[in-house]
């Protein structure tokens, strides 16, 4: 054999192997089924309904016509929940056009622990307006699906914690989605962000 | 010195040599509290032989324990540290947020800013020690 052949050969294999792991994944998507048409579309958010800290329904509705900046966490987390709300404050007052240039939302992913007084409570904590909002399990769940949000419970028992989205979503006066907050993105970054939807 | 002693102090003093005491100093403790759950953070640093840092007390403000958050993929996890945190010989590990953390739960009253959380560090090797950390707003 020529070293001609042998190299035809080798690379014969790598265009098989490619080939196999196409189908493969091909395979495997299939398998997978479509993804729902709002897993596919752009349309995060939508009209909702859950429970405010006093109790009652609060509806999107009452969104209309502001900006607002939706964050998904839970009162036993201590850390990156307050972290996150506490920035946002921050960052809205660096904006000088007060508290009502846009409305901050924490939605509690843990609605067994997390009650109208829970997330009251929790968010007085910022010295400066943060609307806090549970429901029931099934409202949380659509919600989250709303919002492109994953929650899942961690650890057993009563101690237990929520791996959750830590991303804050950006929406401006109409509630159209506009854009995403990472924790690990600077202050200079967000803040041109909440500029974007407060204008 | 009979020799037995004199040998006995050469290999005590070998051992020692082998495997230096933890010296450990805390500082910077600060706490951010919720109506939950708190969270304690601090920076220690090791000036001698490696230790771990086995469990944290908060009596008198609530149950505590070692966590650390990570994130991936935008998904922020906490995980109790089961096994303790380790200190290097001669290093500093900082808890920090978003970070290795002590999460106090249960707490038995609610923490404003102001307010003193007292701490007791418990190690593997070293003594317990116990610290203050202010809440901050």
């Amino acid at each position: 054999m020529t070293v001609k052949r042998i190299r035809i050969a080798l690379w014969a294999l790598v265009a098989l192997a490619a080939a196999a792991l196409g189908y493969l994944y091909w395979q495997q998507q299939r398998a997978a089924g479509p993804a729902p048409a709002d897993e596919l579309s752009l349309t995060l958010g939508g009209p909702f309904t859950l429970t405010g800290a006093d109790g009652q329904p609060f509806s999107s509705t009452s969104l209309a016509g502001q900006p607002y900046a939706i964050f998904f966490g839970f009162t036993h987390c201590p850390d990156v929940c307050p972290l996150t709300l506490a920035r946002m404050v921050k960052l809205r007052n660096q904006l000088g056009k007060g508290d009502d240039a846009l409305d901050i939302l924490f939605v509690t992913v843990d609605p067994e622990r997390d009650g109208p007084e829970e997330v009251g409570r929790y968010a007085t904590l910022f010295d400066a307006p943060v609307t806090g909002l549970t429901g029931s399990p099934a409202q949380i769940e659509q919600v989250k699906k709303q919002f492109g949000i994953y929650s899942a419970k961690a650890g057993d028992g009563d101690n237990y914690s929520v791996d959750h989205t830590a991303t804050v979503l950006l929406f401006d006066r109409q509630g159209q989605f506009v854009a995403t907050i990472a924790p690990e993105e600077g202050d200079e970054v967000a803040l041109a962000k909440l500029g974007r939807i407060a204008a | 010195m009979p020799r037995s002693i004199f040998l006995a102090f050469l290999i005590a003093a070998t051992a020692s040599c082998a495997e230096p005491d933890p010296r450990i100093a805390v500082t910077d403790a600060w706490v951010r509290a919720t109506p939950s759950a708190a969270a304690a953070y601090f920076t220690i640093a090791n000036q001698g032989g490696a230790d771990r840092l086995v469990g944290v007390d908060a009596a008198g403000t609530g149950r505590a324990s070692l966590h650390e958050t990570s994130m991936g993929d935008g998904i922020m996890r906490m995980r109790p540290l089961t096994d303790g945190l380790e200190l290097p010989a001669d290093g500093t590990v900082e808890l920090k947020p978003m970070g290795t953390h002590v999460m106090i739960e249960e707490l038995s009253r609610p923490l404003r800013a102001g307010d003193n959380v007292d701490l007791t560090l418990r190690f593997a090797r070293h003594a317990d020690l116990r610290i203050t950390a202010e809440v901050r707003p």
